[in-house]
């Protein structure tokens, strides 16, 4: 059994188990803790590879669900990974980046199954766009609402790129921008600018989804759909229309 | 206010509404965890590990995207002086192999598959060259029997 110190008043295991899986709150993972694990299971000790799935089996399936891959899919990638891992886990040169190596063979993986598939493998930039006038706004009534199916909408409809390193940017527990780098094979500078324009794209497909709920059925006469439509618009009665 | 000159606290708070939203609906699946925890029983010790270096339809660019058509896989393994080649054909839903294993491993060698299938002997002739017909597609290895020499794992 693997000897992990931590410093004093830091509960060494926060929080609650779900699904066997240890969920941490919101903390950096520690590189002498990650360095201690991944010695002792080179050694043979399955503990610290339990450990190790605990802590890092959220990242890899981040990665792959970032790529775009489901349900079978998904797992057998996740497989290949952790098949991958024992592999190499005596042969790791920087022990305390097993995150970031993990991270890499899980996009590395995902990417041989979607050039196999034909499919298409996404490394574009993510273009440039500005956030809703009124961004703060959109989040608000967004926590307000607490609607999780909603924000799940908008990812799906921005930038694949984005949806990669939005989903790399929330996993538990939280990665270094190092190791995200190292999972999306950019420079590290890249990040921070790259996460500012995909939270735009994001605020803008929340604020083009919240339109829709507001609108959508309740004015199928809001399009150009006829002459009349038209003419009260050209006369300036749109406005009166619209309320 | 324009988004560009939004506090940073504005895009922190949105990372977290996000990072809420995929815990509850992206959570691994059990038997996701229970896969990878499993995979520990395929640890090998002292083994020399044969990287995969080269497969067509990652590094043939002008393979990769066709489809349909019976295609042939290609797939290399090395490590120190092992070289081992091996093709793929799908078969409707079972898998060929056809490979050469050099320098030639007349012991023979095993296939392996991580969905803990009975493991396969597989004959290799004085030219190292081996092959099996109608085996179940999955992630599978290849091992010198009573050697040291494993491959990487490979889907099939």
């Amino acid at each position: 059994m693997v000897q992990v110190s931590r410093s004093e008043g830091v509960p060494p295991w926060a929080s609650d188990t779900r699904c066997g899986v240890i969920l941490y709150h919101r903390q950096v993972l520690d590189p002498d803790h990650t360095r201690q694990l991944v010695a002792s299971a080179a050694e043979g000790d399955r503990d610290a590879w339990d450990q190790l799935v605990g802590e890092f089996s959220g990242l890899v399936w981040s990665v792959i669900r970032g790529c775009g891959l489901y349900g079978a899919e998904a797992s057998d990638v996740s497989q290949t990974v952790w098949l991958r891992f024992v592999e190499h886990i005596d042969r790791l040169r920087q022990t305390e980046r097993a995150g970031a190596w993990l991270a890499t063979t899980a996009r590395h993986e995902c990417f041989r199954v979607l050039r196999r598939q034909g499919r298409q493998v996404v490394t574009a930039e993510v273009p440039e766009v500005a956030g809703p006038d009124d961004s703060e706004a959109v989040v608000d009534a967004l926590v307000a609402a607490d609607d999780r199916a909603v924000v799940l909408v908008a990812l799906g409809r921005i930038p694949l790129r984005c949806q990669e390193l939005l989903r790399l940017m929330t996993v538990e527990p939280k990665l270094t921008y190092d190791d995200i780098a190292a999972a999306l094979d950019v420079p590290r500078g890249w990040i921070g600018p790259t996460r500012g324009r995909c939270l735009n794209h994001l605020r803008r497909a929340l604020e083009v989804d919240a339109g829709d709920a507001a609108s959508g059925a309740a004015r199928p006469d809001a399009t150009d759909g006829t002459g009349i439509r038209r003419e009260e618009r050209d006369s300036g009665h749109v406005k009166e229309a619209d309320r | 206010m324009n988004a560009e000159s939004a506090p940073q606290d504005g895009d922190d708070r949105l990372i977290e509404v996000l990072r809420r939203a995929l815990a509850e609906a992206d959570e691994v699946p059990t038997e996701v965890v229970a896969a990878a925890r499993a995979a520990w029983t395929w640890r090998t010790i002292d083994a020399e590990l044969a990287a995969l270096v080269h497969d067509s339809t990652l590094d043939d660019q002008e393979l990769a995207g066709v489809r349909g058509a019976a295609t042939v896989r290609a797939l290399s393994f090395t490590v120190g002086e092992h070289f081992l080649e091996l093709e793929v054909a799908e078969d409707g839903d079972r898998r060929s192999i056809v490979g050469q294993v050099m320098p030639a491993h007349e012991p023979g060698l095993v296939l392996e598959g991580a969905d803990g299938r009975p493991p396969t002997d597989l004959a290799v002739d004085a030219l190292g060259r081996f092959s099996a017909r109608r085996l179940e597609p999955g992630l599978v290895r290849l091992r010198a029997s009573g050697g040291p020499l494993v491959t990487e794992w490979v889907a099939i």
